[in-house]
């Protein structure tokens, strides 16, 4: 590949024309000498045709490539022969360069312009076009030689062939390559000694003479090479005597082979060489037509090894797994894609190759599984890692490195300063001119720009979501969408230096390498919908399911989150929508089984890039349908009809979208089509090839099935197995499970709510119901995701309550796990529920799920625990007390003098156990190399909380006329997130004047919170607190917020204050 | 059902039957396979004149349909009446979603009669915009009756809330803003002048009539106190919505209870038609389906209304000894009793 015309960047060769011009100009003239290189190769590389013909053809077609064809000639003298094109005559103003063929000069080419044209670099020619001249002349030369080799190879094999026949080569490359010749000879020698296949005697006077005496401190001996010729002539008739013609020659032919591929070995040895030094290597082996297929496997292997590592990355495991499932020749194609080589030393970081190396595993498991053929990725170019390096420099940003030293808060405070000034910031002019190209290649569809890290997917290290990804629509002037993909780099560098990140680093001890991120520019899958431009569906597939809604489902079934739309709903656990979940090795066994469970566990929303607003922005499910349903590829193989109780799969022609009976299944796409299988092959395929599980991500244009990533499963947050010790006292386990474990993180516990077995099958079914309800009221009380349910049976019961407490969703979403027990009675063990009465709730809330087994043989089970431990129903829930032979709430801090339960969890071990340790203990429970992953989502309500309850310890009510102050919202139910209020109710029963004094001395708290929390999360707003005042008159009315104070599902809490009106 | 059926005066009788097993663990073909099953094991037991299957807790129409066609096959003949819950089209009734919902205010409309109330501007307060919920509140605007608040579930906040509107609720503006589920947006609500109340305000709404149509156990001892004076009668839409306990307090204020027995028998009584339209392979239009639901409602209220007066007892007191009656007297007559 050859840099962009002009180099010299502003001020270079055109002055006078404006830039974009001036960029269109050069693209027009880079890809005129493409066309010509490309050309070129390709007519030399036919060495069958007879070299008039090729020789002729080429000096017709190089004038092509100059600036000024219609007045360019060219002549090419080869060893007396000419070749012209017409009307050829030497002019003044003319390029010429010699032809040389291993070094000897055997012609010349020459070109010329027959009238003059505008001064350039050198005359009228351009400082590029000396170099495309150079570069012909130095193909023509090679191609010489491997004429040459052809002529005799094909020689050698035809009926002519016979003794001796290869002392042609002996004879050529005495001429034109001795060096080589001398190498030939002396492998020949080594082969029949390895071998021992020639006796000593034979070799005696073959081999250099060997020394006597070798002196260390004395070179050795200078021996004059006798004649060459000679030599290899008696050494490949030894070799030819010995291994018989044929084999001979093959053995030349491999080692020839070998030879040619040197250069790019050299190369990439060379740490110095630039990606376009290597790209250009990597073009002249490909332009040899050299066959890596007959390399010897240690060269193939190194050339892979190399190239893996100079574009892909360093990382040993990564270039161990993915060297042997790429080829060289899958490298071409990404080379063309790099934006500004020119210069660089970079890599395209994680996201790329993960990607890279999955596509040419499917590609090349396509012969074995025709399914994998048609798998497609998506057209993208790579802005390689080392140029944000180059970003930083051109704009005088170097001091950002030592940012990271700083502290979170003070690179939170900086940050948006920080964005504004790189949204500012131009990108150096050679990757401007880069993204140009990039930018025409792709077209005028919308694009994804992504951060592709080069620490991000290294192992331990699952980066995911800490850098940006941005959705261009790229619509408009060619300029305009220039500039929105700038700024969406620029923006995306910024993200390097943002807090999150950052902290990120610190904590995985990653902080001191030098972050470099390539960006990733991709097209995004899909095709125009009505106004809008999105993929018919796409999502996630993992090779390990973590979320198994049945014991009939292994870990290895796989699953799959399936959205319309785009797939950044898949990606991310959804608050209020539900992604299809399915097994792809067992996809009849759906999570949903009734309608109306169908129904409610939905996707409703989708994800679209809406082309006319230039924006990526959700719209709701029915009004898409409405919209455009019916310009929507493959629909009617995503929905089902609503039929009253009953869905029904739909063909193309009833769709009618005008009344909004349809509900997203993938019904048809599941039976009729062979979507899944190919998921699962997929999966299945990766993951033997690159020896570990896989997490995709995939989308599907109606046509083609893309594959949009490729990670390693084990590296996500979601699939991370706990490290069990295996000396864990067994005085500190209350349980342990050796069935159905998935991988996954449950955070402390500090209470246990525990249901007895037997006491509560002695109920009559009104008091189940009541346990139900206090449970419920449990769910308000206790801290969130800080306890753990552990029933009998089945948690969510509806028809039979004995099998199971009767609760919904809505009573236990503050659990952090929901623990159900199977004890046996008499010779049977009753089926558990697995969570399926919720089950994608509890998948979108992240609640962990965990089935015990307490009766079976090498399990732990405390029960004397949760028997006889202190229950603090009573305290909790007074009017609940007389359940307390049932249902036990246990305080374990309080219980074991100050520790909390954690539940460690090991799928691959197939083994769960709950352990007391200290809170927040390490070395028991040091999680594989990744302490304190993703910054819990509860850190923002506790926060509040406490905030909330400092404001009222200092919040003197006697002055201010406040009787009672309590929290409600999201603060209190534990939803709270980042950018949330703080939502307080306050009795007020002063005068007019302490209701000022009490707003003012609020507003400061606000004030200042809302600072703190921008220091906190980066979130920007005025001030924190929404605070509603209610009078006795309120109160006693009960409506509105007073309502509040004594609701039973929503209760107010309360909060201490300092003192009370 | 049998109790249900008999106060309603439908000739059937009530009977369960089921298959033990998870249908979350198995696949859709599985499930298949042991409906198919099941008929093959029940065949001689069950038949339009013998016994008639009904879906109930985690099954629906599909699978109705697959014991159609397994039990047709084994017949060797047409079976339609062999089962109900069937779609439309497939041997199913028109109004069958309506038809608990208005049933329930066709009993409503019967019980004020007999007070001497017209339905016409009658408040009501409903808890539920479900199937139930939504036709009750659709036929009762209809009639002329007010409904000043309406509870529904909100699943984005796991929560239900009361919508209320003193000038009362537009049964078409609200359906417009309610998903399929039966929850209402509360946004949307703001803006067309609901306010937004807690979930259990429906129950302390000064309104006539109380509907609960939603779940069972809504109104108990411990919230019964909330009901306000104003409520003269509730109309039970849902199975069980009072205690036995409340009920007791609910009469001892004077507040009359329609019980659910009678008052959403209209589902069972259109499962009957769906019977007798297969049976008789002639099917009904809407109109058709709801006149002859209408008729029968009724007399089955008049005829509980009636005894309740005559006897003095409560309405759910009357509508047991009714149904009791009604089973005693035919097994009497058929000499299996003396």
């Amino acid at each position: 590949m050859t840099g962009s015309p002009t180099a010299g960047g502003p001020g270079g060769g055109h002055e006078t024309t404006a830039p974009v011009e001036r960029i269109l100009g050069d693209l027009r003239e880079r890809a005129k000498e493409l066309d010509c290189l490309y050309k070129a190769d390709e007519l030399l590389s036919r060495y069958q045709a007879s070299p008039e013909d090729v020789f002729g053809e080429l000096v017709q077609s190089i004038p092509q490539g100059w600036q000024f064809p219609e007045v360019c000639c060219c002549r090419l003298r080869l060893s007396g022969t000419v070749y012209q094109t017409p009307g050829f005559y030497e002019t003044p103003w003319i390029q010429k360069t010699t032809v040389r063929s291993h070094g000897e000069k055997v012609g010349d080419l020459q070109v010329v312009y027959l009238s003059p044209r505008p001064t350039a670099d050198e005359g009228p020619f351009l400082r590029e076009e000396r170099r495309l001249l150079d570069t012909l002349s130095e193909r023509i030369g090679y191609s010489l030689v491997q004429r040459e080799l052809h002529r005799l190879r094909t020689g050698m094999h035809g009926p002519e062939s016979g003794e001796g026949s290869w002392s042609v080569i002996i004879q050529f490359l005495r001429t034109s390559d001795p060096s080589l010749l001398r190498r030939l000879a002396q492998r020949i020698l080594t082969h029949l000694q390895w071998h021992g296949l020639a006796r000593p005697e034979d070799l005696v006077d073959l081999l250099p003479p060997q020394d006597e005496m070798v002196d260390e401190n004395r070179p050795l001996p200078f021996h004059k090479e006798n004649d060459l010729a000679d030599r290899a002539q008696r050494s490949f008739s030894l070799a030819a005597s010995i291994l018989g013609e044929k084999t001979l020659l093959g053995l030349l032919q491999s080692w020839v082979d070998e030879e040619r591929s040197r250069f790019l070995l050299d190369t990439l040895a060379n740490s110095e060489a630039t990606l376009e030094r290597v790209s250009s290597a990597l073009a002249r082996f490909r332009s040899q037509g050299a066959d890596e297929e007959r390399l010897p496997a240690p060269i193939a292997t190194a050339l892979r090894v190399g190239l893996v590592n100079r574009f892909l990355s360093d990382q040993t495991e990564f270039v161990r797994q993915s060297a042997g499932a790429v080829r060289v020749s899958d490298f071409y194609a990404l080379t063309e894609r790099i934006v500004d080589p020119e210069r660089s030393h970079g890599r395209v970081g994680g996201k790329t190759a993960g990607l890279f190396v999955a596509w040419n595993i499917l590609r090349r498991s396509s012969e074995k599984h025709p399914e994998l053929k048609d798998i497609r990725v998506p057209n993208a170019w790579v802005v390689p890692s080392d140029a944000l390096l180059a970003f930083l420099e051109y704009n005088g940003f170097g001091t950002l490195h030592t940012l990271k030293y700083k502290s979170t808060e003070e690179i939170r405070q900086d940050h948006p300063n920080l964005i504004e000034a790189f949204r500012n910031s131009p990108l150096p002019p050679s990757i401007r001119r880069g993204l140009a190209m990039a930018l025409d290649d792709l077209g005028q569809v919308p694009l994804v720009v992504r951060s592709s890290s080069l620490l991000e997917d290294r192992p331990g290290s699952s980066f995911a979501g800490k850098y940006r990804s941005l959705f261009l629509a790229n619509q408009g002037p060619r300029e305009e969408r220039l500039e929105a993909l700038e700024r969406a780099i620029t923006e995306i560098y910024a993200s390097v230096f943002s807090p999150d990140p950052i902290g990120y680093r610190a904590e995985r001890g990653l902080l001191d390498f030098h972050e470099e991120m390539s960006v990733l520019i991709q097209q995004v899958v899909g095709t125009r919908i009505g106004r809008y431009h999105m993929p018919s569906f796409a999502g996630v597939a993992f090779s390990r399911n973590e979320l198994r809604w049945s014991p009939r489902i292994q870990r290895e079934d796989g699953l799959l989150r399936l959205v319309p739309g785009l797939g950044t709903r898949a990606v991310d656990r959804l608050s209020d929508d539900y992604p299809v979940l399915l097994a792809p090795r067992q996809p009849q066994l759906r999570v949903n089984q009734t309608p109306d469970e169908v129904m409610r566990y939905s996707p409703r929303q989708v994800d679209v890039l809406d082309l006319e607003a230039n924006d990526f922005c959700t719209r709701s499910l029915d009004e898409i349908l409405r919209e455009c349903g019916n310009r929507w590829p493959l629909i009617h193989r995503l929905l089902s009809r609503v039929d009253e109780d009953m869905l029904r799969p739909v063909s193309p022609l009833e769709l009618d979208f005008r009344d909004g009976s349809y509900v997203v299944t993938f019904d048809g796409l599941i039976a009729q089509t062979d979507f899944v299988r190919r998921v699962a092959l997929m999966l299945e395929v990766l993951e033997e090839t690159l020896g570990h599980p896989v997490d995709l991500e995939f989308a599907h244009d109606g046509t083609d099935l893309y594959l949009l990533q490729c990670r390693n499963q084990s590296f996500s947050a979601d699939s991370d197995p706990d490290v069990i010790p295996a000396d864990l006292p067994a005085s500190q386990v209350l349980f342990s499970a050796r069935k159905y474990v998935s991988n996954g993180r449950a955070p402390e516990i500090t209470h246990v709510v525990y249901v007895d077995a037997e006491a509560y099958h002695a109920l009559d079914p009104a008091a189940m119901r009541e346990v139900g309800r206090a449970v419920g009221r449990l769910n308000g009380l206790l801290p969130r995701r800080k306890f753990a349910l552990l029933g009998p049976g089945r948690w969510g019961s509806r028809g039979d309550i004995r099998l199971g407490v009767p609760v919904t969703y809505a009573d236990i979403n503050h659990a952090a796990i929901m623990i159900e027990i199977a004890r046996q009675t008499g010779d049977y063990v009753p089926d558990l529920s697995f969570g399926t009465h919720f089950f994608q709730d509890l998948v979108e809330a992240g609640i962990r799920y965990l089935p015990l087994y307490p009766d079976d043989p090498d399990v732990a089970w405390q029960g004397l625990f949760f028997q006889r431990s202190e229950n603090i129903l009573g305290e909790l829930l007074p009017s609940f007390a007389y359940l307390s032979e049932v249902l036990r709430v246990i305080d374990v801090p309080r219980q074991t003098e100050g520790q909390v339960l954690r539940i460690l969890c090991n799928a691959e071990q197939e083994l769960a156990v709950g352990v007391l340790c200290e809170p927040g203990a390490t070395g028991l429970m040091v999680r594989a190399g990744r302490p304190g992953q993703n910054l819990d989502d509860s850190e923002h309500w506790k926060w509040r909380m406490h905030m909330a309850e400092r404001l009222a310890a200092s919040l003197d009510g006697a002055r201010m006329g406040v009787r009672a102050l309590y929290v409600i919202g999201g603060t209190k139910n534990g939803t709270a997130g980042p950018g949330s209020d703080v939502d307080l109710l306050a009795h007020f029963v002063g005068t007019l004047e302490q209701r000022e004094a009490l707003l003012l001395w609020l507003g400061a708290w606000s004030r200042a919170l809302a600072a703190m929390n921008h220091l906190r999360t980066g979130y920007v707003c005025t001030e924190l607190l929404d605070v509603h005042l209610v009078d006795d008159q309120a109160l006693a009315a009960g409506g509105g917020f007073a309502s509040k104070i004594h609701s039973i599902d929503d209760p107010a809490q309360k909060l201490e204050m300092a003192s009370r009106a | 059902m049998t109790w249900k059926c008999a106060v309603a005066d439908l000739p059937l009788g009530g009977a369960k039957g089921g298959v033990v097993c998870d249908p979350h663990q198995l696949s859709m073909r599985e499930q298949e396979q042991i409906c198919r099953g099941w008929v093959r094991q029940i065949v001689r037991n069950v038949g339009a004149n013998t016994d008639v299957p009904a879906p109930d807790v985690m099954t629906s129409a599909q699978h109705m349909l697959w014991m159609l066609d397994e039990f047709e096959t084994l017949v060797g003949s047409r079976q339609p009446g062999f089962i109900t819950g069937k779609p439309v089209g497939m041997g199913g009734s028109l109004a069958r979603t309506e038809a608990t919902g208005y049933g329930v205010i066709y009993t409503l409309r019967e019980a004020l009669r007999a007070r001497f109330r017209k339905l016409e501007g009658v408040t009501a307060s409903v808890q539920g915009f479900g199937n139930v919920g939504q036709y009750a509140v659709q036929l009762l605007t209809k009639l002329g009756g007010k409904v000043l608040a309406i509870s529904c579930w909100d699943q984005k906040d796991r929560c239900s809330y009361t919508y209320a509107r003193s000038s009362g609720v537009d049964f078409d503006e609200l359906k417009g803003i309610t998903d399929r589920f039966g929850g209402i947006e509360p946004d949307k609500a703001r803006d067309l002048g609901y306010e937004r109340l807690a979930g259990d305000a429906w129950l302390e709404q000064e309104a006539e009539l109380l509907i609960p149509a939603a779940l069972d156990r809504e109104i108990r001892e411990d919230n019964v106190e909330k009901v306000a004076s104003s409520v003269k009668m509730i109309v039970e839409g849902a199975n069980g919505p009072t205690t036995p306990g409340a009920e007791a307090m609910l009469l001892k204020r004077g507040i009359e209870v329609v019980p659910d027995l009678l008052a959403n028998s209209g589902g069972v009584t259109c499962s009957y038609f769906e019977q007798v339209q297969s049976n008789s392979n002639y099917y009904w239009e809407r109109d058709e389906v709801l006149t002859k639901l209408e008729s029968r409602m009724v007399s089955a209220s008049a005829a509980v209304l009636d005894l309740a007066e005559r006897r003095g007892v409560s309405l759910r007191e009357a509508a047991y000894l009714i149904s009791v009656d009604r089973v005693v007297r035919a097994c009497r007559d058929r000499g299996w009793i003396q």
